[in-house]
């Protein structure tokens, strides 16, 4: 599938030295916290809450660790999840791999993200949740908290269950549908 | 923006991203998160204590009568709610929708994506889940109200050192 050139006007995003490039509309709490791989985009009204961290874990902690090749959609919001261990109140990192596309209006609130992953638009990802690598989440999908998404699946669904499973070229073709998208993703004088 | 008639008990942290119109009044120990939006165009909103608001979250009034809000809910990013009243110690999760002049009791849960009827009313304890809106009673959860209150300590810990808040007058 060709996918289509976007251009944005250079003011719009902030482009890094690593080629991460992020909107000015987004909401960034914690900066400090957060960890981007590179030649990631983050589009309009995304939020990420870096600053939800860990008490008693130190400074500089990665609370938010994104990977390369990443597109965060629209109106998007990473926050890392919560829970009462050992009679304690904290809130946990969330890791997210590289070549993950994650729709518009989608809510993850994972633990862990695996890479080569794709989570269609107004998704809700519950507390804890865990995705393995190569998985495709389909739209308007909400994944129960504390759900382990194995390899290969494709969900779908309120709560998502496993619909179908996905060829094992998957990797070769979300890595080149990334890099596409990131070179295609060009900024206009 | 306009600020007129906002009212901020003690001890509530409200974020300087979030965006308050009209007649707001938010009681003491709140929490607002940024990016909640609470609109009071038409009619007051009135909230009472230690409720958490988080992002995206938006709270409207419609109607005349003032929408009251009771003490101890939790409001989940991107939660949506109308309504006329909202009892206490409810939780509404991810993208759930009040709509209409719904009246919430006490101890409801409204699951991710799930949705009210127009002008009805939740009896306490009410739980609505999955993609249905399937509803059964609940048992009202004890350990809940104890997370609650870690989680108002420890945003209360938290937000202020990572975010801008406005002052309270």
């Amino acid at each position: 599938m060709e996918l289509p050139v976007i251009t944005y006007k250079r003011s719009e995003y902030i482009e890094t030295d690593t080629g991460n490039k992020i909107h000015r509309q987004c909401l960034i709490g914690g900066g400090q916290n957060i960890m981007l791989g590179g030649k990631t985009i983050i589009q309009p009204n995304c939020v990420i809450r870096g600053d939800l961290c860990r008490i008693g874990a130190g400074h500089s902690v990665v609370v938010v660790g994104i990977g390369r090749y990443c597109l965060l959609g629209t109106g998007s919001v990473i926050r890392p999840p919560y829970k009462v261990y050992r009679g304690a109140f904290n809130y946990y990192p969330i890791k997210i791999g590289d070549h993950v596309v994650i729709g518009e209006g989608t809510i993850v609130e994972a633990a862990s993200i695996g890479s080569f992953v794709y989570i269609g638009k107004n998704c809700v990802i519950g507390r804890f949740a865990i995705i393995k690598d190569c998985v495709r989440i389909e739209d308007n999908t909400v994944i129960a908290p504390n759900t382990v998404v194995s390899s290969f699946s494709v969900y779908a669904g309120s709560p998502g269950v496993w619909v179908d499973e996905l060829p094992e070229s998957t990797q070769e073709v979300y890595e080149a549908q990334s890099k596409d998208q990131y070179a295609k993703f060009i900024a206009r004088e | 923006m306009t600020t007129r008639k906002l009212v901020v008990g003690p001890g509530a942290l409200v974020c300087q991203e979030s965006q308050l119109t009209g007649n707001v009044s938010i009681g003491s120990g709140c929490v607002l998160h940024p990016k909640s939006c609470i609109i009071a165009d038409v009619g007051p909103i009135v909230i009472g204590r230690n409720n958490i608001i988080e992002e995206n979250v938006v709270i409207i009034n419609r109607q005349k009568m003032p929408l009251i809000i009771g003490d101890e809910n939790l409001f989940e990013v991107g939660a949506y709610v109308e309504g006329a009243r909202v009892g206490s110690r409810n939780i509404f999760e991810s993208r759930s929708r009040v709509v209409g002049a719904t009246t919430v009791g006490n101890n409801c849960v409204i699951g991710i994506g799930c949705q009210t009827e127009v002008n009805e009313t939740l009896s306490d304890c009410t739980v609505i889940f999955g993609g249905q809106l399937d509803r059964r009673l609940a048992k009202p959860d004890l350990t809940q109200m104890a997370v609650h209150a870690r989680h108002l300590d420890y945003l209360r810990a938290t937000l202020p050192k990572f975010n801008r808040m406005r002052p309270i007058a």
